[in-house]
């Protein structure tokens, strides 16, 4: 019996196991390493050969990240315009999603081609004229200016609308005879049966906008308006030769959203397989 | 789900607040905030206290000092400064700052700046240079010379008494100091040379070996004629790069995966190399232990040096220029100048353009010798500096990209036709950035 | 019952007269539409629409931002680019990246996805789901600097690991021949978990029924893969392709963190079209140049997204 299981076993799993096993080492290693390099001192970052594990563990590293530099600030900075820009994203996309969804009408189904028609040109191609906008608002280096892009996000529409469409029409039907405008319907009806999209939508909106490196470059212009990825990519450019500083910077700016990784999982893995499901 | 409703109240509050944060500030009144640029981010410590100072002596005035990697700064200046949306004051080179002189973007100096800098104190080549049209502009903050390093630990164990003083000695001297490995590759390198990073770095530093072969970037074609050529289609451009092939694959004296530059001198992987007087700077705070000194720049057919400086300048995107141009003088000719000096040359390495210095700070090259031929060269040296054409930048950063490209290139070793049509190629690519800015002379 | 709204009085646009012809119940719904629709689509038109249209404008002119005249100059933007080695460069440098990225990345993540859509033993599946897709999480510019590190030629570990299988030491971001292949592995490894669970997604919409149905008829492993899995899977294949090419022709910021400053290795052979166009644009301030380069990615981004509209198209 136990022999027969353990062939399974080796069938089943085992092959799988010895495929996938190294791949999953190899992906977690730079994490782990870039860790491991933010603990050592900076004459052991230099050892060669290089020794895995740091001889005298220091938290100076981490230390200093924050004194040089204020990547408190940038952590600040990326909270509020990922924040904000989500909840704008989560706001533009339900209510013209519903609207995509549920108001038959020739004129919006053209508009609604338009908007989706947008995903697919890169922001980078038309960034040129957005940046000279803002400058014309006086919104360089300020946060509306690193905001604006992103208070919409046609890929949000879209899925909404593929969301909102699931709800049956006879609900809606019937709060409009019952005298709802549609406002209402939206808000009090449509809103709440969508909480679980919504919350997968805020996930995938937030680190899209969170990871944003193009537009925070060219927007800001003073050191306290960087976000976290500006403010890494200009550290590691000036401190370059500190090397358990800069992975320290690096793992102080991956860590919180490894964390929240960490803590919400399932929900990140289910808010990005929904994005996908509703994609295709 | 209720979390997206009042989750989304509170940061369209947070957003509304940034929104109205804006126009409040700008009605604060009374406290002058100054905003102050820089690129060279060592000089931190010295703009920082002396914004303290400036503030002790004008508690309603401060300045915000922020800096940035030279190559953001200049493309920060680039785009604010137009749109009259740039600090109040930004440190730049000449040559970076002559298109926004010319376009309106830096303020000329006012009467009393004028005087003082007439006043003797600095090397006249600052001046001349700070020219435009019969007005000058900017305040001169730091300078140093173009000058060899070289570790005197590695040339006392290689057998080595003194620097080399031209490019022959330059050469041999470093394939002495070169050390391998078993399989030949380069260990250690015995003349550092710059073959790649940061835009135009890459071809100033051989501009600078083109400079003593005799050539240069763009040359007048005519004194006063305004217009411009490329000036090293010619031997001297030939032999500087027959120089860096040369040395990368005949002497094999350096290669391009040690660590090159600053890094690599502080990392001991590299005997010699050329630089400006910050690292003394930085290998107090980095390397304090290697032991180095400074020689001037090894010779060719000239002997000559770049005389390397910034200016700090008043934008016309400021709303303060008068308070502006008081803390530049503050900093150039106030009552702390002494200490503010003691920054550069105890932290910043970049030192106090003032030729007066010595006065305030007697035996500085003795305490910190390595300062000396950073300062000041033999008599017979020729000083220069960069060409203050605005085109330069354009034409450095291209000329960079090729000159990376042909040092990674082996088939150019002992090729003087491929060496020549590299030169003429990278030529042609100058004069073409002259002609479509209407600066190119003849055909 | 909500009144009819006077829809018929003012301009007509086409919304509120197609409404007034429809039945009462609709009015209301313009309403609703110009509220909450409107500002989205004014947001639409200044932020996406419009600049996309400037964009091409300012691609017809000689524009650059520290000079007040801006000529319009036709096509001559295009002319010059296609005489550009730096921008040849980019073009080169981009398409290879994208070809090479797009197929190994959604490739090996479809490979991963069948190996994890059986459960194992001990639910060990959703271990190896969590570990795939953690370099997912961390944004780019993080990622860039540990590989920069990973990369280094003389401390880095990669050349250390090598080394015993006697590889001599590169310089992995240094040698021209190197430097691309250095970005894609990195990229590849940051992205590998993000298809795998969109795959993953796919593949559990396969009913079992079909395996079992071959499996009865006779058919092996691997023909079950290629008839039933790879067809089935093309939706979310197509999906895929298209947003792993639309990333891949925008690569910049690992581009950008590993070639800025002093001890940036080359840029050129790691030139990619939005570098480009950085340089030209705030760099040189020649942003119709920059502009020009823009259309001409759009362009490309759009004929490869119809292209892999029309191969992977699900035939139904």
């Amino acid at each position: 019996m136990r022999t027969h299981g353990f062939r399974r076993f080796l069938i089943e799993d085992g092959l799988r196991h010895l495929i996938l096993a190294p791949l999953a080492f190899l992906l977690v290693f730079p994490i782990a390493w870039m860790l491991l390099t933010s603990l050592k001192p900076s004459a052991e970052t230099i050892l060669w050969p290089p020794r895995m594990f740091p001889m005298h563990p220091t938290l100076e590293n981490f230390r200093d990240v924050f004194l040089r530099w204020p990547f408190l600030r940038f952590f600040l900075n990326s909270l509020l315009v990922s924040g904000v820009s989500t909840v704008a994203i989560l706001l533009t996309s339900s209510s013209a999603g519903y609207a995509f969804a549920k108001i038959k009408s020739r004129a919006l189904s053209v508009i609604f081609f338009i908007f989706i028609a947008t995903i697919i040109v890169p922001f980078e191609s038309y960034m040129i004229p957005v940046y000279l906008l803002v400058n014309r608002l006086g919104w360089l280096d300020s946060y509306p200016g690193l905001i604006l892009p992103f208070i919409i996000m046609a890929f949000g529409v879209f899925f909404m609308r593929q969301t909102i469409q699931a709800i049956p029409d006879e609900l809606i039907q019937a709060a409009r005879i019952d005298g709802c405008s549609e406002f209402a319907i939206f808000w009090r009806m449509i809103l709440p049966l969508s909480g679980g999209p919504l919350s997968a939508l805020a996930i995938y909106a937030f680190l899209n906008v969170w990871g944003f490196f193009t537009w925070p470059l060219i927007i800001t212009m003073s050191q306290e308006m960087y976000t976290t990825e500006i403010g890494l990519a200009l550290f590691q450019s000036q401190f370059f030769i500190e090397y358990g500083l800069v992975a320290a910077g690096a793992t102080v700016t991956a860590l919180p959203l490894l964390l929240v990784f960490f803590v919400f999982q399932r929900r990140i893995i289910t808010a990005v397989t929904l994005t996908g499901l509703k994609g295709t | 789900m209720k979390k997206p409703r009042w989750f989304g109240t509170i940061l369209g509050i947070a957003l509304l607040t940034a929104l109205l944060a804006i126009p409040a500030t700008c009605l604060a009144g009374q406290p002058i905030k100054l905003t102050l640029w820089s690129g060279y981010p060592e000089m931190k410590p010295y703009f920082e206290a002396a914004a303290k100072y400036y503030n002790e002596l004008h508690p309603n005035i401060s300045i915000e000092v922020s800096t940035f990697p030279l190559r953001d700064v200049e493309q920060k200046y680039a785009v604010s400064l137009p749109t009259k949306s740039g600090p109040d004051i930004g440190e730049m080179q000449s040559y970076i700052a002559q298109i926004h002189i010319e376009n309106g973007g830096l303020l000329p100096d006012p009467p009393e700046v004028n005087t003082f800098l007439k006043s003797g104190v600095f090397h006249p080549l600052f001046l001349s240079d700070s020219t435009w049209q019969g007005k000058i502009y900017g305040v001169p903050v730091l300078y140093s010379l173009d000058s060899l390093l070289y570790n005197t630990q590695m040339f006392k164990e290689a057998g080595l008494s003194a620097p080399p003083k031209n490019w022959d000695e330059m050469l041999s001297m470093a394939k002495k100091l070169t050390k391998y490995d078993a399989q030949g590759n380069v260990t250690r390198s015995g003349l550092g040379l710059r073959l790649f990073g940061a835009g135009s770095g890459v071809s100033a530093k051989w501009w600078y070996f083109l400079k003593s072969a005799g050539g240069e970037l763009y040359e007048e074609c005519a004194p006063g004629a305004k217009k411009y050529r490329a000036g090293y289609d010619n031997e001297a451009g030939r032999e500087t790069l027959k120089m860096y092939i040369d040395a990368l694959y005949k002497l094999k004296v350096h290669d391009p995966k040690l660590k090159q530059d600053a890094e690599g001198f502080a990392n001991q992987q590299a005997a010699m190399f050329v630089r400006e007087s910050w690292l003394v700077g930085y290998m107090k705070k980095n390397a304090p232990n290697v032991e180095y000194n400074v020689a001037p720049l090894p010779a060719f057919k000239k002997t000559n040096t770049l005389l390397f400086w910034t200016n700090v300048y008043v934008t016309s995107s400021s709303k303060y220029p008068k308070e502006a141009w008081d803390f530049i003088m503050f900093m150039a000719n106030g009552p702390k100048l002494k200490e503010l000096e003691q920054i550069q040359y105890d932290t910043v390495g970049w030192m106090p353009p003032r030729n007066d210095v010595q006065k305030r700070h007697p035996g500085i090259y003795t305490q910190v010798p390595q300062y000396k031929y950073f300062a000041e060269v033999p008599s017979n040296y020729t000083l220069y500096p960069y060409p203050r054409l605005y085109v330069t930048d354009e034409a450095l950063t291209k000329l960079a990209e090729r000159l990376v490209t042909a040092y990674q290139d082996k088939s150019l070793l002992d090729n003087p036709t491929g060496i020549a049509k590299v030169i003429h190629d990278a030529a042609e690519e100058s004069n073409q950035i002259l002609k479509e800015n209407k600066l190119y002379c003849g055909k | 019952m909500k009144t009819l709204v006077s829809a018929g009085v003012g301009a007509g646009s086409g919304r509120r007269a197609r409404w007034h012809s429809r039945l009462r119940w609709y009015a209301p719904q313009w309403r609703y539409c110009l509220a909450a629709l409107g500002p989205v689509c004014l947001a639409y038109l200044v932020i996406r629409i419009i600049p996309i249209f400037e964009t091409a404008w300012m691609s017809l002119h000689n524009w650059s931002l520290v000079r007040p005249i801006k000529p319009f100059i036709g096509l001559e933007n295009y002319q010059k680019l296609a005489t550009d080695p730096l921008f040849r460069t980019a073009l080169v440098n981009t398409t290879l990246f994208a070809v090479v990225t797009v197929p190994v990345t959604l490739v090996l993540a479809f490979a991963v996805a069948v190996l994890l859509d059986k459960p194992m033993r001990g639910r060990l599946e959703n271990v190896y789901k969590v570990l795939f897709f953690l370099p997912v999480v961390p944004t780019m510019v993080p990622v860039s600097v540990i590989w920069k590190w990973i990369y280094d030629p003389s401390y880095g570990i990669l050349n250390y690991a090598l080394g015993f299988l006697g590889v001599p030491a590169q310089g992995w971001l240094i040698d021209p021949h190197l430097a691309i292949w250095a970005i894609i592995l990195m990229t590849v490894w940051k992205s590998v978990g993000y298809y795998m669970v969109l795959f993953l997604v796919g593949l559990k919409d396969i009913p079992v029924d079909y395996y079992e149905a071959a499996s009865i008829d006779g058919a092996t492993g691997w023909q079950r893969l290629t008839q039933i899995t790879v067809p089935l899977i093309r939706p979310m294949l197509l999906f895929n392709v298209v947003i792993a090419t639309i990333f891949a022709y925008n690569v910049f910021a690992q581009v950008y963190v590993m070639t800025v400053g002093p001890q940036g290795s080359p840029a050129n052979p790691v030139r990619v079209i939005v570098l480009d166009m950085y340089e030209n644009g705030f760099r040189y301030l020649k942003m119709g140049y920059a502009s020009a380069e823009a259309m001409i990615l759009l362009m490309i981004v759009f004929a490869l997204t119809i292209i892999e509209f029309r191969f992977f198209r699900p035939k139904v």
